[in-house]
């Protein structure tokens, strides 16, 4: 079982409001993993949000539509036209992980590639030292859809682990690194 | 009589409740990292009594200090009108309708938090001194030398009013 446990410490709250503040415009939303970005967004904006997380509850609350599925089994053309400005949120995960365990497999990640299209933003997140899988993500994005890579975000979570594991965990990298691209 | 001012402060699953004698209600809370509103230029406060501005002054204060913050602009808390205020040592600032009238030539990047962006640490580049004009909570136009970190919160502050967020300006790091 991949070791999560670094996401829960308050730094990794830093990412979401990163990515609350940069899908700000999106009316609609894709959040893959997490079941928290909505937590950092405000109810009283009217958009459509999913959050597609296998090993989360399916609950519909608010606009806010949980599904207990991975992105295999979600239908990408909930997201519509690209007249209304969508957004995908993938925090925390590696789209190919490289052997570190928390990537979600080839073919979702092929599936999310394949319907980037339909998102005018992106926020992802790699380990900067998982070579193969950012530079595999790389050519993927800048392959699959016309998006300018606005902003790279350097996230030290290091801290984490010097405080809250007793046994640093070396299998999993605490620098992360947060991708904003926009169409 | 006297009411209360209850501020209810809300920054991602934080919440919390302050309050302070006064003569009427106000309610604050910081509005939502993608609402509108932080991205919006505000208009020139004109009040029709400048009384009726101290309870939401107050209460300001009661949210930015319930947070260990130095300073929040009305914007923040959904009031879309050219207000901010500081607190900085014992000196405490309400201007209103701000101005700056010079800047130094020197200028410094530090880092710069924000309550919007809570855990955020942006690098900033700001002249090291400004001179400024802005109201008091009297209505009297005051002119201000500031340096230092009063001169960056103020500068802050105002690009709030402007509908600018340091994410906007600065290069973000987190650790």
């Amino acid at each position: 079982m991949p070791d999560y446990s670094h996401l829960a410490a308050p730094i990794a709250d830093s990412r979401y409001v990163l990515a609350a503040h940069y899908l700000r415009d999106c009316r609609r939303i894709v959040e893959i993993g997490g079941q928290r970005l909505h937590t950092f967004m405000g109810r009283d904006i009217y958009r459509d949000f999913w959050n597609l997380d296998p090993c989360g509850e399916r609950r519909e609350q608010n606009g806010i539509r949980n599904l207990n599925v991975p992105a295999l089994a979600f239908d990408f053309n909930y997201i519509g036209n690209k007249s209304v400005p969508a957004g995908l949120c993938i925090l925390g995960m590696e789209m190919y992980d490289g052997g570190y365990g928390l990537g979600f497999g080839i073919e979702s990640a092929n599936k999310i590639c394949t319907n980037l299209h339909k998102f005018s933003k992106v926020i992802i997140e790699f380990v900067p030292n998982n070579q193969v899988a950012q530079l595999q993500a790389r050519m993927l994005l800048e392959s699959s859809m016309d998006f300018g890579l606005e902003r790279t975000i350097t996230l030290s979570m290091e801290w984490v682990q010097d405080r809250e594991y007793k046994e640093p965990n070396d299998s999993f990298s605490k620098q992360r690194e947060l991708w904003v691209l926009e169409r | 009589m006297v009411n209360v001012i209850q501020s209810t402060i809300r920054a991602g699953n934080h919440h919390c409740t302050c309050t302070t004698p006064g003569d009427h209600v106000v309610n604050l809370e910081l509005i939502p990292i993608d609402d509108p509103r932080l991205h919006s230029k505000t208009k020139v406060f004109n009040p029709r009594t400048w009384e009726e501005l101290n309870d939401t002054v107050d209460a300001m204060f009661e949210l930015m200090n319930a947070h260990d913050g130095i300073g929040l602009a009305a914007p923040q808390v959904g009031i879309m009108k050219r207000l901010f205020i500081m607190s900085h040592d014992t000196t405490q600032y309400v201007c209103i309708n701000p101005k700056i009238i010079k800047v130094s030539k020197t200028i410094k990047a530090k880092n710069e938090g924000c309550l919007s962006y809570p855990g955020l640490d942006v690098l900033v580049k700001r002249p090291v001194e400004i001179r400024v004009s802005y109201q008091n909570l009297r209505g009297t136009k005051t002119t201000k030398r500031l340096h230092g970190i009063e001169a960056r919160c103020f500068l802050h502050e105002l690009d709030h009013l402007n509908g600018i967020v340091m994410l906007d300006i600065g290069i973000i790091s987190i650790d």
